[in-house]
């Protein structure tokens, strides 16, 4: 009876998840904003998790209203929150490296991820990110909402023109 | 002039100190905020500079590259996009304001700028067919790249002159920073010095006050000394004047009418300088705060029948009514009876004295509910006061009266006035020259009763009892007395009495031997003898299981006798203050020698 009931569990946890993972591991049908890669268990190519724009989109969107010292005034950054395109690619790494399209590079704890709500923008005050505006990806901490991180080591963190992650 | 020096001397260090704390304040807050600033743009400045060279780097190799084919065109594009990324980061945000500080690097950013976006038609061209465009764009990206590299290096060169510039300007505040601590050090240390200064001589000050204290101290108890003595040197030949006057006043039947008259005169005058002699005791210990008062609460009807009674015949004397207030209601107030009894017999002596013929004199009494005060009274409508006079009343030794007949010292209303205030009163007066005067003083009432009726006040006098009478068997009395017209006062004043054996010596010593010898029943003591003074040969009696029942009574000239006594723990059965009155004399007699039997 016991071994009945956890079957069952087992099985209706399957079903909600499956649609779920299902769709984080569509391919693109765009062109490819972001790539994900490394210690990742989810993927939809050859040991990467590819993105385009409209993928990112149907995650959890999240907004943040923040000053930052590449802007004049305060901006509202949107898109997803890191940590869930981390779940949804499964990553099992302790940090990731982020790269740009100029090739810079950045590493980032994934425990930042956990502990403050880090927005992969796509979005700047509703309008999306292009390239000459520091698209497709910006990554934004919650600069106002947390003071503790305004300081440099979180301004670095903050890579713009993001396209590769890379679960280490 | 030295206090005002050293309080302005205080007021600038102070300010100068609070002036250089607020400036050393000030000076490390700037520091701080420098030191702590979140330097994003001032630091990655140069690094986003040359990344401008880098990119435009990167095209080349791309535009190159695809003159070979290695590439696609759009690759071009998205690296103009990152190259237009890279110098728009300059138009908005901390890195506009960290290159406004470099102003060459301002200056040739602006032009790399313009080149870079005046490149857009010929991108655009070169995405749809890049192979017609690519020697021109490769031209032009040759060109940019070297201005660009110019860039670089004049960013590079701008930043470390900004950076020593910087340094020189910290150097500068830090040297302020020190002047101003070391000055602040300074002064703080000025402000201690002159604090153990300050110290010194406010110790010195204090030593000096303690000298001048005791100085004074010394003085005042040789005052009181030399007041003492000189009110016993007064009352020991007062004591004879009016001794003698009382006992021929009381032989009246052997002198003749006009002898009688002269007597009583010799008495009268005795007296107004006994109350002379009591006045100035009583101011000069006011004035060094030795005089003692017993406060009690009172009935202000019979302070006012006991003061009344006592200027009564005064009055009729000199034909003037006493009125006193008819009232229902009696007052307690908290007063030393005694005193009051001097300060309203003051003002009811005063009344008479300067008033005239067929005036009169009324005690009046008046409850001010809103204060709870009494406010005793006495009005007259005697001659008044001048009023340029009126601030010289309460003046000790200032005497008013024009008329020098009217006999006074001056000390009176001093006295009344000081002896008010000691027992927590007001005093005050209103008066109008030729129309008459009222003093009044004012007490907090403690209680309202219902007042006696006036007859049932009324003092039973005792008759005198017929003192010549005495117990039998025969009593002896010694009298140790150094004075011979005292002794001489004594004697007569015993030779009236029969049955009683008066035993006289002028010795302390002496009178101990008597003592033992003829064992009498009453010793009457005086306290001023030489070598062994009354106190010391009290005190062996009373050591001397033999005399120590034998009752004493001190019959002194010292007022303070009581007092002194008291100090040393001795026991007299009483104290009789010279000059004697005979009276008064002879009924203590009786009190210790047994009652007088009926013939």
């Amino acid at each position: 009876m016991k071994a009945l009931r956890l079957i069952l569990v087992v099985f209706g946890l399957g079903l909600i998840c499956a649609p779920a993972l299902a769709e984080g591991l569509n391919a693109p049908q765009g062109r490819a904003a972001l790539t994900v890669s490394g210690k990742i268990a989810n993927t939809n190519g050859r040991n990467v998790a590819k993105f385009d724009l409209a993928m990112l989109d149907q995650l959890p969107q999240h907004s943040i209203k923040t000053s930052t010292p590449w802007f004049d005034a305060p901006k509202t950054f949107s898109g997803p929150l890191a940590r869930d395109l981390m779940k949804l690619v499964g990553a099992q790494g302790g940090k990731v490296k982020a790269i740009a399209l100029n090739d810079y590079a950045t590493n980032i704890p994934i425990q930042d991820f956990q502990t403050y709500d880090v927005v992969l923008a796509t979005r700047i005050d509703g309008e999306t990110l292009n390239i000459r505006e520091k698209g497709p990806v910006f990554v934004i901490y919650p600069f106002d909402l947390v003071p503790e991180t305004k300081n440099e080591i979180f301004f670095q963190r903050c890579i713009w023109q993001l396209v590769q992650i890379k679960v280490e | 002039m030295v206090k005002r020096i050293r309080s302005i001397l205080g007021v600038v260090l102070a300010a100068a100190t609070v002036i250089l704390a607020i400036a050393v304040t000030a000076t490390i807050v700037t520091l701080r905020e420098g030191a702590l600033e979140v330097r994003v743009a001032k630091d990655d400045l140069y690094w986003s500079i040359h990344q401008i060279e880098v990119e435009v780097m990167n095209m080349l190799i791309i535009a190159h590259a695809l003159q070979h084919g290695d590439h696609l065109p759009e690759d071009l594009d998205i690296r103009y996009s990152v190259l237009l990324s890279r110098t728009d980061l300059f138009k908005k945000g901390e890195f506009r304001e960290a290159i406004s500080l470099l102003p060459k690097t301002q200056a040739l950013m602006t032009s790399v700028t313009y080149q870079i976006e005046a490149l857009s038609p010929l991108f655009d061209n070169a995405v749809n067919d890049p192979d017609p465009i690519l020697p021109e764009l490769i031209d032009k990206l040759d060109e940019t790249r070297r201005i660009a590299h110019e860039l670089t290096l004049i960013a590079h060169q701008e930043q470390v002159t900004l950076r020593v510039a910087k340094r020189d300007e910290l150097a500068n505040i830090f040297f302020y920073a020190e002047v101003l601590l070391s000055v602040l050090a300074v002064t703080v240390l000025i402000g201690f010095i002159s604090l153990y200064w300050l110290m010194y001589l406010a110790k010195q000050a204090k030593v000096e006050a303690d000298f001048h204290r005791r100085r004074a101290e010394a003085n005042s108890d040789a005052k009181s000394r030399f007041l003492s003595n000189m009110s016993h040197e007064l009352r020991t030949p007062l004591n004879a004047v009016m001794g003698f006057a009382q006992l021929m006043q009381m032989e009246s039947r052997n002198l003749s009418r006009e002898q009688m008259q002269n007597i009583d005169e010799i008495y009268k005058a005795s007296e107004h300088l006994l109350s002379l002699i009591n006045d100035i005791m009583d101011l000069s210990k006011i004035e060094s705060g030795q005089l003692s008062i017993s406060i009690e609460p009172c009935s202000v009807q019979s302070l006012v029948n006991e003061s009344v009674s006592m200027i009564r015949s005064m009055a009729m004397m000199n034909n003037i009514s006493v009125y006193e207030p008819e009232v229902r209601l009696d007052y307690l107030i908290k007063v030393d009876r005694t005193r009051m009894v001097q300060v309203l017999t003051n003002f009811l002596t005063n009344a008479i004295k300067y008033n005239r013929k067929g005036g009169w004199v009324k005690v009046e009494l008046e409850h001010e509910s809103r204060s709870g005060m009494l406010c005793l009274s006495v009005a007259d409508n005697g001659i008044g006061i001048h009023k340029k006079d009126h601030h010289k009343v309460f003046k000790p030794f200032e005497r008013l009266a024009q008329d020098m007949a009217i006999e006074g010292t001056g000390i009176g209303l001093a006295l009344s006035q000081q002896l008010v205030l000691l027992m927590n009163g007001q005093i005050g007066f209103k008066s109008k020259e030729g129309q008459g005067s009222l003093f009044w003083v004012k007490f907090p009432i403690l209680d309202v009763v219902k007042a006696q009726d006036r007859s049932a006040v009324k003092a039973v006098s005792p008759r005198p009892p017929d003192l010549e009478i005495l117990a039998a068997p025969k009593a002896t009395v010694l009298y140790i007395e150094d004075n011979y017209s005292n002794i001489r006062l004594m004697e007569s004043l015993f030779a009236s009495l029969r049955n009683v054996q008066l035993l006289t010596t002028n010795n302390g010593e002496q009178g101990i031997a008597m003592a033992r010898t003829y064992r009498p029943q009453l010793v009457l003591l005086d306290l001023n003898l030489p070598t062994t003074s009354g106190l010391d040969v009290c005190s062996r009696f009373q050591e001397d299981p033999e005399l120590a029942d034998i009752p004493i009574v001190a019959v002194t000239a010292n007022v303070n006798g009581s007092q002194e006594a008291s100090r040393l723990g001795l026991k007299f059965q009483e104290f009789i203050l010279k000059p004697i009155d005979v009276e008064l004399m002879k009924s203590t007699i009786f009190k210790y020698l047994g009652r007088p039997q009926a013939h």
